[in-house]
């Protein structure tokens, strides 16, 4: 792309670098995309339906682990 | 939003998605005013920019969707944490560039210790047409500093406003422009070295400039 200096030159220069900076935009097909972060986020709420709400938490020193429970 | 980003792609799987169901699934996971649908929505509309964001941050399409997915996990776990004054989509795409600055991050350190990735290096789409400036371009991008990158790719490249990036950003909207200024100046001073770029003097009436 050439574009001519002069008055309006950098103006030119900085919408030659838009129109070039908008073609780094693609898009492309991913038909399994979605139906795997749908199933990741089933499966989150499946886990948490079952889970009791127990889980250790760190205490004071990554080295030590306190049960709590979901009462 | 312009929309005359959107290509086929984001119309053609938008509408995959309305036509397929899962039965139940909106009621399963109906515990906050975010839902699974809200986010199928999310991606039906935004999915491809935001592949394309993390594309350009990340370099290949594999990365990329990684990062996407991720988001959407990340966004649907932490829903409960999201602030109903805000637009759920600025604070997915905070989420997604956060996603991707962690991939990148541990595929820099993975690259580190294996030397060459071959995968990565080769991954990068080259539509037909393509050419040295862009490319060039697509390199300089991936060599400014994630706070001007960011910026440069939401405005420049996705279209989004200084408001719009703002609110994904989470800054004014001044320092939006300040960014996205101090990107441009950088991006041409890179080209400008490389000799895509020759100088435009303002006073060289008929000198020219190549881009």
């Amino acid at each position: 792309v050439t574009v001519k200096a002069g008055e309006h030159g950098c103006e030119a220069l900085d919408v030659e670098l838009s129109a070039v900076a908008r073609s780094l935009h693609r898009e492309w097909h991913s038909p399994g995309l979605w139906p795997s972060i749908e199933a990741g986020m089933l499966a989150h709420d499946q886990l948490a339906l079952h889970d009791d709400g127990a889980h250790f938490e760190p205490v004071g020193s990554f080295l030590k682990c306190e049960l709590v429970t979901k009462s | 939003m312009p929309e005359a980003y959107y290509s086929t792609v984001a119309a053609t799987e938008r509408s995959a998605l309305t036509s397929r169901r899962i039965p139940g699934a909106r009621t399963a996971t109906a515990r906050g005013p975010i839902d699974l649908t809200a986010f199928e929505s999310l991606y039906a509309s935004h999915g491809g920019r935001m592949k394309s964001l993390a594309l350009n941050v990340l370099g290949n399409r594999s990365d990329a969707e990684d990062a996407v997915q991720e988001t959407f996990l990340r966004a649907y776990k932490n829903r409960h944490s999201f602030r109903s004054d805000a637009a759920l989509w600025t604070w997915v795409y905070r989420i997604l560039l956060n996603a991707c600055h962690d991939i990148g991050r541990s595929r820099a350190a993975r690259r580190d210790s294996q030397m060459v990735d071959a995968d990565v290096a080769v991954d990068v789409p080259t539509p037909a047409g393509d050419n040295p400036m862009r490319l060039t371009l697509q390199r300089a991008v991936d060599g400014l500093a994630p706070i001007y990158r960011d910026v440069f790719l939401l405005c420049e490249v996705e279209g989004y406003t200084h408001r719009e990036v703002a609110g994904i950003l989470e800054i004014p909207e001044g320092t939006s422009k300040g960014r996205l200024f101090e990107a441009r100046r950088q991006l041409k001073r890179t080209l400008a070295s490389r000799g895509l770029v020759e100088r435009v003097d303002r006073d060289s009436e008929g000198g020219r400039a190549r881009l």
